[in-house]
C-alpha cells in the first residue's frame, strides 16, 4: 500500500462530509485558482474548497456547450462538470474567484448566470509594483471576506480566528518539511505522490488535513515510503496539473527518472509564508498571502523565475519540463521567457502542451522518452558511442 | 557480433542488421494495421539477408512509435536517439539531423558521437509529415512517388495558406477545380511543409551540416524547398528511411561492447 493511500481514502469519503455539512448548515465555497486563500474563506466561515479536477473528452465537449471549444481545457472541464452534476462541483454553494485569470473570470460569469449561484470575483492587481496594489489587494480581500461572512453566516471570534491561522500555518510546514526531503537522493515520495498529497488539501477539512501529514511526516521519520533513488531529477514548471492529469508526471516516472520539485500552480507553489498571529489577523491573512510566489500573469514576475532558480540548486534538477495546457495563453505566452532563462543557467529543458485527450499518447511518450535519454546520456555516458 | 535495430513507424517498419560497423541486411515493409507482425517480419528478413539464424542476433534494440509492441526487443529507445545517432554513423560531421517520418517531424542537434544535445517535434496534429503529403497526393490522384518526380519540373509553387491535413486537402481540391496545373499545386505543397520544418529547425541554426532522415526524405520536392527556405544544402544519407533501424542497431552494439568492456 502507497504511504500516500491515508490522503486518497479521506478524499473519497469527502463529497459525502461536505454533503452531511451542508445539511447542517454549512456554506461550501468552491475557488479554483492558488491565489484565492482557503484561510480567509474558513476564517468568513465557509468550508474551502479547490475544484481542480481534469475532465474526459466527453466532460469537455459538454463544457463546450456552455463556453467554446478554443478555452483552456481546465475551464472546460469545470464548465462539463458543472452542466454534469458533478458530485464535487454540485456541493459547492458559491464560488470565490480572482480576476488574475481571464479564462477563471469568465467561468464566474457563467456560473452565475447559468447556474444562479453567487460568484465571488474580487479584483487582483497585475503589477505588482504599483504603489496602489498592495491597498487595491487588501481592499479586495476585506470586501471578499465581508461577502463570505455574510453569506455563510460566519461570526469568527478572534480565538477562533488565530486557531485556523495556526492550523493553515501548521499544513503549510509540514508540506515545506515533506517537499524539502525530497531533495535527498532517495526521495521519500515520488512527484506523483507528492501531487496526490497537494490535491488531496484542496479538498479535505484542514484539520484531517493537518493530521494526516503529520502521520505522514512520522511514518517517513521511521523509515516507511523510501522510494527508489534516480538518476535523472526533474522539476516541472507551469500551471495546472489538476486531480487525474498525471500522465506527464507518470510517464516520466515509468521513464526511469523523477519528479523531485515543481513550480505548479497545483504543486509546490501552493505553499506560503507563515501568517503572523498578533495584531490584524485579517490583514496578516492578506499580506502572507500577497507575499506567495507571483502567478505567471503578475508583472514583474521575477519572484517566480528567482523561486524556480532555488528549486533548481536545491533539488539539484537535471532538467526542466515546461507544462502548459493547450490555449492557457499566460504559460503559453511565459515560455519564451522561460526558455532563456533555463538556457541561461544551462538547464535542458522541454515545452509540452498537453490538453486532457489521449490523443498525443505517443508523442508524448517520445517527447518524455527522448529528453530523458538526452539526459541520461549527459549524467551516465549512457547512448554515448563507443564505436 | 550481430545487433538488429527495429523501427516500427507509422506508416512504414524497418530493421537493419549491422555487424562489424556495417550494414548486413535492411528490410522495409508497410506497417499496415500490426505492428507486431511487421515487425517481426522485417525482423526475420533481415536475419535472412544477413544469412544467420534467429540464435546470432545478439541483441535488438527497438525504435518508432510501435517500439512497446515488439517481443524480441531487448532494449526500447526512442527514434529521436536513434536518428541522431543513425544519422552520425552515415554521415560524420552531422551537428543537425531533420527527420521527417510518417506521423512525427523532428529537428535533432547532434553532438559528440551522435548524442542527442537538443531536439524539437512537430505538434500533435498531422501538419508536415509523410501523412500530410499522403493525404494530399490522395487528394490529386497520385501516389507518394509521382509527387517527388513531379517536382523535378521546377514549376511555380501555388499558394498552400494551410497546413492543416484536413483543411489543406479542400484547398487543394479547390486549386484542382479552378484548373491550377498539378505541378504546380505539388510545388506548393513541397513549399508549405518545407516552411513548416524549417520554423522548427531555426532556433538551430545556422550549422555547417545538416542530414536529411526519413522516408520523406527521399522525395527530392521537399529536399529542394528545404535547401531554399534554409539556404544551405541538406546531406542524404544512403537509404535516409532506415536511419532510425540503423541507429538502434547500432545502440546496440553499444551494449554488447560496453557488457564486454
Amino acid at each position: 500500500m502507497s504511504i500516500i493511500q491515508p490522503f486518497l481514502d479521506a478524499q473519497e469519503q469527502r463529497t459525502r462530509e461536505l454533503a452531511e455539512l451542508r445539511r447542517a448548515g454549512r456554506k461550501v465555497i468552491g475557488f479554483f485558482c492558488l491565489h484565492t486563500p482557503a484561510v480567509l474563506i474558513e476564517a468568513a466561515g465557509g468550508i474551502p474548497v479547490r475544484l481542480c479536477l481534469q475532465g474526459d473528452s466527453f466532460v469537455q465537449r459538454r463544457g463546450e456547450v456552455l463556453g467554446r471549444s478554443c478555452i483552456c481545457p481546465f475551464i472546460k472541464a469545470c464548465l462539463g462538470h458543472l452542466e454534469q452534476r458533478h458530485p464535487l462541483f454540485a456541493q459547492v454553494d458559491a464560488i470565490a474567484a480572482g480576476s488574475m485569470c481571464d479564462q477563471i473570470r469568465h467561468l464566474a460569469d457563467i456560473w452565475r448566470s447559468r447556474f444562479h449561484k453567487p460568484a465571488y470575483v474580487f479584483f487582483q492587481p497585475r503589477g505588482l509594483e504599483q504603489r496602489a496594489s498592495g491597498w487595491i489587494y487588501r481592499r479586495e480581500l476585506r470586501w471578499l471576506f465581508a461577502e463570505l461572512a455574510a453569506f455563510c453566516g460566519g461570526d469568527t471570534k478572534e480565538q477562533e480566528l488565530k486557531e485556523i491561522i495556526a492550523r493553515y500555518n501548521l499544513i503549510n510546514w509540514y508540506l515545506s518539511v515533506l517537499h524539502e526531503l525530497r531533495a535527498e537522493d532517495v526521495p521519500p515520495i515520488t512527484g506523483k505522490e507528492w501531487l496526490a498529497v497537494v490535491r488531496a488539501g484542496f479538498m479535505l477539512a484542514s484539520g484531517d488535513y493537518l493530521c494526516l501529514l503529520r502521520s505522514l511526516i512520522e511514518d517517513i521519520a521511521r523509515g516507511k515510503g523510501r522510494c527508489r533513488g534516480t538518476a535523472v531529477r526533474i522539476m516541472l514548471a507551469g500551471g495546472m496539473l489538476a486531480q487525474g492529469d498525471d500522465r506527464l508526471v507518470q510517464t516520466v516516472e515509468e521513464g526511469g527518472a523523477m519528479v523531485v520539485t515543481d513550480a505548479l500552480c497545483t504543486g509546490t507553489r501552493v505553499m506560503g509564508s507563515k501568517i503572523a498571529v498578533q495584531g490584524n489577523l485579517l490583514d496578516n491573512i492578506i499580506d502572507a498571502h500577497r507575499g506567495k510566489t507571483p502567478c505567471i500573469h503578475a508583472r514583474p514576475n521575477d519572484g517566480l523565475y528567482a523561486y524556480i532558480d532555488r528549486q533548481l540548486k536545491q533539488f539539484r534538477v537535471d532538467g526542466v519540463i515546461y507544462h502548459g495546457l493547450k490555449f492557457c495563453e499566460g504559460w503559453g505566452s511565459e515560455w519564451v521567457r522561460m526558455q532563456q532563462f533555463l538556457k541561461g543557467r544551462g538547464v535542458p529543458n522541454i515545452v509540452l502542451d498537453t490538453d486532457y485527450g489521449a490523443i498525443d499518447a505517443g508523442q508524448l511518450a517520445t517527447r518524455i522518452g527522448a529528453f530523458l535519454e538526452m539526459l541520461r546520456a549527459q549524467k551516465e555516458g549512457m547512448y554515448d558511442g563507443v564505436l | 557480433m550481430l545487433t538488429v535495430g527495429i523501427d516500427i513507424g507509422s506508416m512504414t517498419t524497418k530493421a537493419v542488421a549491422f555487424a562489424d560497423g556495417k550494414i548486413r541486411g535492411a528490410a522495409v515493409l508497410p506497417t499496415g494495421w500490426q505492428p507486431k507482425t511487421a515487425g517481426e517480419a522485417v525482423f526475420r528478413e533481415v536475419q535472412k539477408q544477413a544469412g544467420c539464424p534467429p540464435a546470432a542476433v545478439q541483441y535488438v534494440v527497438g525504435t518508432g512509435y510501435g517500439r512497446a509492441c515488439l517481443p524480441c526487443a531487448h532494449e526500447v529507445v526512442t527514434e529521436i536517439t536513434c536518428h541522431a545517432r543513425g544519422a552520425y554513423h552515415m554521415i560524420p560531421d552531422t551537428e543537425l539531423v531533420i527527420d521527417i517520418g510518417g506521423q512525427d517531424s523532428k529537428v535533432i542537434r547532434v553532438g559528440r558521437r551522435g548524442r542527442v544535445e537538443d531536439f524539437v517535434m512537430n505538434d500533435k496534429c498531422a501538419a508536415g509529415t509523410g501523412r500530410f503529403l499522403d493525404v494530399m497526393a490522395t487528394a490529386l490522384g497520385m501516389d507518394v512517388d509521382e509527387m517527388g518526380r513531379r517536382a523535378t519540373g521546377g514549376a511555380e509553387p501555388a499558394g498552400i495558406s494551410s497546413m492543416c491535413t484536413v483543411f489543406a486537402e479542400s484547398e487543394v481540391i479547390s486549386l484542382v477545380a479552378a484548373g491550377a496545373e498539378k505541378a504546380s499545386i505539388v510545388a506548393g505543397l513541397h513549399h508549405a511543409v518545407a516552411e513548416r520544418i524549417a520554423a522548427l529547425a531555426a532556433g538551430f541554426l545556422p550549422v555547417a551540416c545538416i542530414a536529411f532522415t526519413g522516408g520523406v526524405a527521399k522525395n527530392f520536392g521537399i529536399k529542394r524547398a528545404l535547401e531554399q527556405i534554409l539556404g544551405c544544402p541538406l546531406l542524404l544519407p544512403e537509404d535516409p528511411q532506415i536511419i532510425g533501424a540503423l541507429g538502434a542497431a547500432i545502440i546496440g552494439q553499444e551494449r554488447l561492447d560496453r557488457r564486454r568492456i
